[in-house]
């Protein structure tokens, strides 16, 4: 079985969805099937990517969650795929999708958006792989790998073995409905002081934080 | 009133939408609002990269110096942004998209909750405008499709501290319309 993956964030190479993508992609070659991938953002590769996907295989489509929803590099990719729909019966669909953000409500109406477009098409559907909390995913360590890289690379062989996505899997790599109040305490400690605030000041930019530069201006 | 009107229509030969936007656009100028309208496909717009330069760099500037500051300015001063667009493979335009990916840098980097979910806070203090959807159906579309776009933009609004007013069709009555943009 071809599994293409179409990376769609515009970060391809060094992306959290590559990051994500890849021990699926490991535990799906683990289970006997074959796997390419392409940086669908780039438009250097877009019409190649495109091409590939009429081909018979199985289609993941993955993409990072910007402004609560696709990037407008995936709506591109869909918008052109949304062409060959009535055509692509022998490509099975598939889709990750990840937020910055750790709650599962995020990534909600994506999958069922994703779901309603694979049958507007008339490709059958294997799912969204919804993953909560995807930022720090490409700084994980893969030698010392995490939770969340074993359950995607679980899912991926158990994939290639039955062409189902396990549910149980899916729900907990989707992330909770809430955060647990202790974590909510935390999380913006850490996130807020020794993330973003250590890179501002790093970057020489932590006095303009808050800056405010469009604040009066004329009309475009 | 002050109203930003984002055409997101990519096809320049797609008469009838740019006609229907117009519509809108004069009935809400008729009742004494000033509006602009956008027509996207006539601006410089970059994808954003993700590179966050505009959270953690140059705070609040992205680092594509295109048309795409002038617009933020606008939503800064309305009171509502209206998304105008046809509906493509079941939800609003790449190029719509494209513009709606770069208001990041109106938010901090910072996380916060609210109603027990994460967002951002925002950078300019005050209130975003009230966000609308004028969609153009495309053949099949049905109710689920409508009922999906708009839960989008909800969430869209929600995490920018703001809410969707409504999402019709842009057939419909132009004084309908500029009367749910004025209830807000
Ligand atoms: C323009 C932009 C918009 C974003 N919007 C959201 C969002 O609405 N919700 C969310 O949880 N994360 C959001 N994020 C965070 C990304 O989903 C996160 O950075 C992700 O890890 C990027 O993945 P990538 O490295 O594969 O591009 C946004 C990031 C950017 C750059």
């Amino acid at each position: 079985m071809l599994l293409n993956i179409f990376n769609c964030s515009p970060r391809g190479e060094r992306s959290n969805t590559r990051a994500l993508a890849r021990p699926f992609v490991e535990g799906f070659m683990a289970g006997g099937g074959e796997a390419r991938e392409y940086p669908a953002a780039d438009p250097a590769v877009f019409d190649a990517a495109v091409e590939a996907f009429g081909t018979p295989s199985v289609a993941m489509i993955a993409f990072p969650l910007y402004a609560d929803a696709m990037p407008a590099a995936a709506k591109a990719f869909i918008e052109e795929i949304w062409r060959l729909r009535g055509s692509c019966e022998s490509t099975r669909m598939l889709f990750l999708v990840h937020s910055g953000f750790p709650e599962e409500t995020h990534t909600r109406v994506m999958k069922d958006y994703l779901e309603r477009l694979a049958a507007r098409m008339g490709s059958p559907c294997d799912g969204v792989i919804r993953v909560g909390g995807g930022e720090a995913a490409r700084h994980a360590n893969s030698r010392k790998p995490g939770r969340t890289y074993m359950r995607l690379w679980e899912l991926g062989r158990l994939y290639a073995e039955r062409v189902v996505l396990d549910a149980a899997i899916l729900a907990k790599l989707a992330g909770p409905r809430r955060l647990p109040w202790p974590a909510r305490l935390l999380a913006p400690m850490i996130v807020n002081r020794l993330v973003w605030d250590r890179e501002l000041r790093r970057n020489g930019a932590f006095d303009r934080r808050r800056d405010r530069p469009l604040e009066a201006g004329e009309r475009p | 009133m002050n109203v930003t009107i984002l055409d997101g229509n990519p096809d320049v030969e797609r008469v009838p939408f740019s006609f229907m936007v117009g519509g809108v656009a004069r009935a809400l100028v008729g009742a004494g609002h000033e509006v602009e309208t956008v027509v996207l496909r006539e601006r410089v717009v970059h994808r954003c990269i993700g590179c966050f330069s505009c959270w953690l760099r140059t705070p609040g500037l992205c680092i594509f110096d295109d048309d795409h500051p002038a617009i933020l300015r606008s939503l800064l001063r309305s009171d509502a942004v209206v998304f105008a667009s046809p509906l493509v493979a079941g939800f609003y335009t790449a190029l719509l998209k494209t513009t709606i990916d770069r208001v990041i840098p109106l938010v901090l980097p910072y996380i916060e909750f609210s109603a027990g979910e994460c967002r951002h806070p925002l950078r300019y203090g005050r209130r975003m405008p009230a966000m609308a959807l004028l969609f153009d159906p495309e053949e099949g579309t049905e109710q689920e499709d409508v009922a999906i776009v708009s839960r989008a933009l909800e969430r869209f609004a929600r995490n920018a501290h703001s809410r969707l007013l409504f999402a019709r069709p842009l057939s419909d009555d132009p004084q309908e319309v500029r009367h749910a943009v004025e209830h807000l």
